[in-house]
C-alpha cells in the first residue's frame, strides 16, 4: 500500500488553533424543491425548528425571521435572518446511564452505526483521522468532546458486549491530546497520507470479519440524537493554508455564507485559490457563491502555484503512488480521489480533474 | 496553475539530473576517447574535445529546431527546461561509435528531429529508432565499428576489470561500467527513474546467458566480457528507462525487462551484433503493445 508522509514533504505546520465564529447574520438554507419548504416568509423560527422537508429534512442553526428564496449559483437557498436570541425548544440531555439497550436503538438515527453496531464486533475502531494534511477537524471534534466520547464508549462496551473501542489517531494528535486523553484506549496510526481514508485505514487496523471501523463524525452524531437531545447547529470546518496568516479550526452555524467567515482571516498574497476539502485535488471555488453545509470539511487558502503544466512524461509516478492501486490516468470506479496523483505528478498535471471527474 | 499542494519534483529537475549524468559521461569521454589518445599523439588538439562537440551539437540542433517549430512555425511558447528531447539526443550521442562522421552526425541528428515533430510516434522508442538509423547507416557505408584509432593501432588484451574500468572499446560513453553504476545510484535520487528496469533487465541477461552457455558448454566469462563491453547496461539504465517509451505498471516493467534481457543476449550472440540492446527495445515496444491491446480487450470481453 503506497502513502506519503506530506508533512515532511511540504513543511506544513500542525495546526491546533480553535475559534468560534456564530455570529452569523443570515443563513442559506439549500432547496431542492420550494415546495416542500415548510416555512413562510415573515415566519419566526426558532433554532432546531424544520424549514424544509423532503427527504433529508433541514432544520434552523440558528432562530429569526424567515425572510426569501433566492438563487445563488444555479442553486436555490432559503434565507432566514439571525436575531441573536439563539432561541431553541428546550430539550433534556438523556442519562446513558439509566438507558436501556432498547431505548438507546430507538434514538438512534444514524444509517451507518446502526448498520455497525447489530453485528457481533469484536474491535470496534473510531476513525479520528483527518483525510487531509490541512485539515484538522476531527482532531478538535476529538478534543472538544472526549468525555463524552469515552461515557459512550463505555456504554457501548457494556451494553453491546463489544471487546474493545479504539480511536485511531495520527501520531501528531497523540502528542496534541495531552491532557484530554481520558480513560479511552487510542491506537496510532503514522502520519501518512491518505490513511484517513476508511478503505486505507482498514487495511492498517482490521484484521478479522469482527473487526470494524467508524467514522468519528457517525460517533458524534450518536452523542447528539442519543445523549444530548439535540440537533448539531454548528460545524467543525478548518481555515488553514500557505495564503492564510492565523489558521484554525472554527466552529460555524451550519448554512453560514463562507465569504463572511473569511472575512474573520487576514490573507498573504493577492494571488491565491480557495479550495474545498482536499488540499490535493479538491474543488477550486470562488467564496462568494458557497454556503457552508454538511459536505464541507476544509477550506484551504494556497497562493496560486508558480509551476506550469506539461504535456505528460509518461514517468509512472502516478501509478506507482496510488493506494488504491489504479492507473490514474484511465479512468476507474475505484479511484477514491485522494489526490496523490496530482501532487506527485511532475508535469504538474491535474489527474484527478482531468481523468476521474 | 491552482494552489493545490504540489511535490516539488519538476520536469525541469528531472532533465537537470540527466545532464548532470550527461555531464559525467561526457567527461569520461573527453578523457578515454580525447586525452589518452592525443597524448599517444593518435589525434590533433581539436580531436581532444569531438565527444564534448558531438554531445553538445546535438544538444543545441535539438533545441533550435524545438524553438523553431513551437514559436515561430506554431506561434506558441517553447519551455526549454521542460523539453525531454535534447538530453535522449545527447544520450544516443553518447553510444555512437567515436569515429562517426561529424557531418553525417548532423544530418541524421538534423533528420530524425524534424521526423520527430511531425510524426508523432507514442509507442515505439523513437530515441531508439535514430540508434538503429545510425547503426544501419554506418553498416551501410561501411563504417560501423567501435574501435578508435587506439584500439586499431595497439594489440589490447584486456582483462574483465580492465573492461569493467573501460579500457576496452564501445560507444563514446558506454564501456566504463564502474561509472555506469555510479550514474545509475545519482539516477535512483530521481523518483521518476524507472530503476527496476535495468536491474531485472540486466539479471534476466545473465540468466539467459548462464543457461545457454551451460547447455552449449560455451565460457561464461567471455559471455560475461562481451556484457561488458557490448553497450547493453548503457541500453538498459537510460534508452530503455526512457519514460515516453517504457511501460509504467510495475507486471509491465517486469515482462518488459525480462524480454529485454532475453533477446538482447539471443541477438548478441546469435547474430553476433554488437548494439543487440537497440533492436531488443524495439522488439519488446512491439510486444508490449501488443500484451496492453489484449489486455484491454480481455477487460472489455469481462465488462
Amino acid at each position: 500500500m503506497k502513502t506519503i508522509n506530506l508533512l515532511n514533504k511540504c513543511d506544513l505546520n500542525v495546526l491546533n488553533n480553535y475559534k468560534v465564529i456564530l455570529n452569523t447574520d443570515y443563513i442559506f438554507i439549500p432547496i431542492k424543491n420550494e415546495d416542500k419548504i415548510v416555512v413562510k416568509k415573515g415566519d419566526k423560527v426558532l433554532k432546531g425548528t424544520l424549514v424544509y422537508g423532503d427527504i433529508d429534512k433541514l432544520y434552523s442553526s440558528i432562530s429569526g425571521i424567515v425572510l426569501d428564496v433566492i438563487n445563488l449559483n444555479n442553486y436555490k437557498y432559503l434565507i432566514i435572518k439571525n436575531d441573536f436570541k439563539e432561541l431553541t425548544n428546550n430539550t433534556r440531555a438523556r442519562d446513558l446511564n439509566s438507558m436501556s439497550k432498547d431505548d438507546f436503538l430507538s434514538y438512534l438515527n444514524n444509517n451507518n452505526f446502526k448498520n455497525i453496531i447489530n453485528n457481533n464486533i469484536d474491535n470496534l475502531y473510531i476513525n479520528a483521522i483527518d483525510n487531509d494534511p490541512y485539515i484538522y477537524n476531527k482532531y478538535m471534534y476529538l478534543k472538544n468532546n472526549i468525555k463524552d466520547i469515552a461515557i459512550l464508549c463505555k456504554y457501548l462496551k457494556k451494553n453491546f458486549n463489544i471487546e474493545n473501542i479504539k480511536i485511531a489517531i495520527k501520531n501528531s494528535y497523540h502528542e496534541l491530546l495531552g491532557e484530554y486523553k481520558v480513560d479511552l484506549k487510542y491506537v496510532r496510526v503514522p502520519d501518512i497520507y491518505p490513511v484517513g481514508n476508511n478503505d486505507i485505514l482498514s487495511k492498517y487496523l482490521i484484521s478479522s470479519s469482527n473487526d470494524y471501523i467508524i467514522e468519528l463524525k457517525d460517533i458524534i452524531d450518536v452523542l447528539y440524537e442519543v445523549i444530548k437531545n439535540k440537533k448539531e447547529h454548528e460545524k467543525y470546518i478548518t481555515i488553514n493554508g500557505n495564503n492564510v496568516k492565523n489558521p484554525s479550526v472554527i466552529s460555524v452555524k451550519k448554512y453560514s455564507y463562507l465569504n463572511n467567515i473569511l472575512s474573520n482571516y487576514t490573507l498573504l498574497d493577492n494571488e491565491y485559490d480557495i479550495i474545498l476539502n482536499n488540499s490535493l485535488c479538491g474543488l477550486v471555488v470562488n467564496p462568494k457563491n458557497i454556503i457552508v453545509t454538511d459536505d464541507i470539511d476544509g477550506v484551504i487558502i494556497n497562493k496560486k502555484c508558480k509551476y506550469k503544466t506539461s504535456k505528460c512524461s509518461k514517468c509512472g509516478l502516478c501509478v506507482n503512488v496510488c493506494p488504491m492501486k489504479i492507473n490514474p490516468l484511465i479512468k476507474n470506479k475505484k479511484c477514491i480521489k485522494c489526490g496523490l496523483c496530482n501532487f506527485v505528478c511532475p508535469s504538474k498535471i491535474n489527474i484527478v480533474d482531468e481523468v476521474q471527474r | 496553475m491552482s494552489g493545490h499542494l504540489k511535490s516539488k519534483l519538476t520536469n525541469s529537475k528531472i532533465i537537470l539530473l540527466y545532464y548532470l549524468i550527461i555531464l559525467i559521461l561526457t567527461g569520461y569521454a573527453t578523457y578515454k576517447n580525447g586525452i589518452i589518445l592525443y597524448q599517444k599523439n593518435l589525434i590533433n588538439l581539436i580531436g581532444i574535445f569531438k565527444p564534448l562537440l558531438l554531445v553538445l551539437s546535438g544538444i543545441i540542433i535539438t533545441y533550435l529546431i524545438n524553438y523553431i517549430y513551437i514559436n515561430v512555425i506554431k506561434k506558441d511558447k517553447y519551455d526549454y527546461k521542460e523539453d525531454y528531447t535534447p538530453l535522449f539526443i545527447a544520450l544516443i550521442t553518447l553510444t555512437l561509435p567515436l569515429n562517426i562522421s561529424f557531418i553525417l552526425y548532423l544530418v541524421i541528428i538534423i533528420l530524425s528531429n524534424i521526423l520527430k515533430l511531425f510524426y508523432n510516434i507514442e509507442f515505439i522508442n523513437y530515441y531508439n529508432l535514430i540508434k538503429i538509423l545510425f547503426i544501419l547507416i554506418l553498416l551501410i557505408i561501411g563504417k560501423y565499428s567501435y574501435l578508435t584509432l587506439y584500439d586499431t593501432n595497439i594489440e589490447t588484451n584486456f582483462s574483465t576489470l580492465d573492461l569493467f574500468l573501460g579500457r576496452g572499446f564501445g560507444g563514446i560513453a558506454t564501456g566504463n561500467i564502474l561509472l555506469l553504476i555510479i550514474c545509475y545510484l545519482i539516477m535512483l535520487f530521481n523518483e521518476a527513474y524507472k530503476k527496476e528496469i535495468p536491474i531485472i533487465a540486466i539479471a534476466s541477461y545473465i540468466i539467459t546467458l548462464v543457461i545457454f552457455d551451460l547447455l552449449f558448454k560455451n565460457s561464461v566469462v567471455l559471455d560475461i566480457k562481451n556484457l561488458i563491453t557490448n553497450g547493453f547496461i548503457f541500453g538498459c539504465l537510460f534508452i530503455a528507462t526512457i519514460p515516453m517509451y517504457s511501460p509504467i505498471k510495475y507486471k509491465e516493467k517486469v515482462i518488459y525487462s525480462i524480454l529485454i534481457g532475453i533477446i538482447s543476449f539471443v541477438i548478441n550472440k546469435i547474430f553476433n551484433i554488437y548494439d543487440g540492446i537497440y533492436f531488443a527495445i524495439i522488439i519488446t515496444n512491439i510486444i508490449i503493445i501488443g500484451y496492453e491491446l489484449l489486455e484491454r480487450r480481455i477487460i472489455n470481453e469481462h465488462k
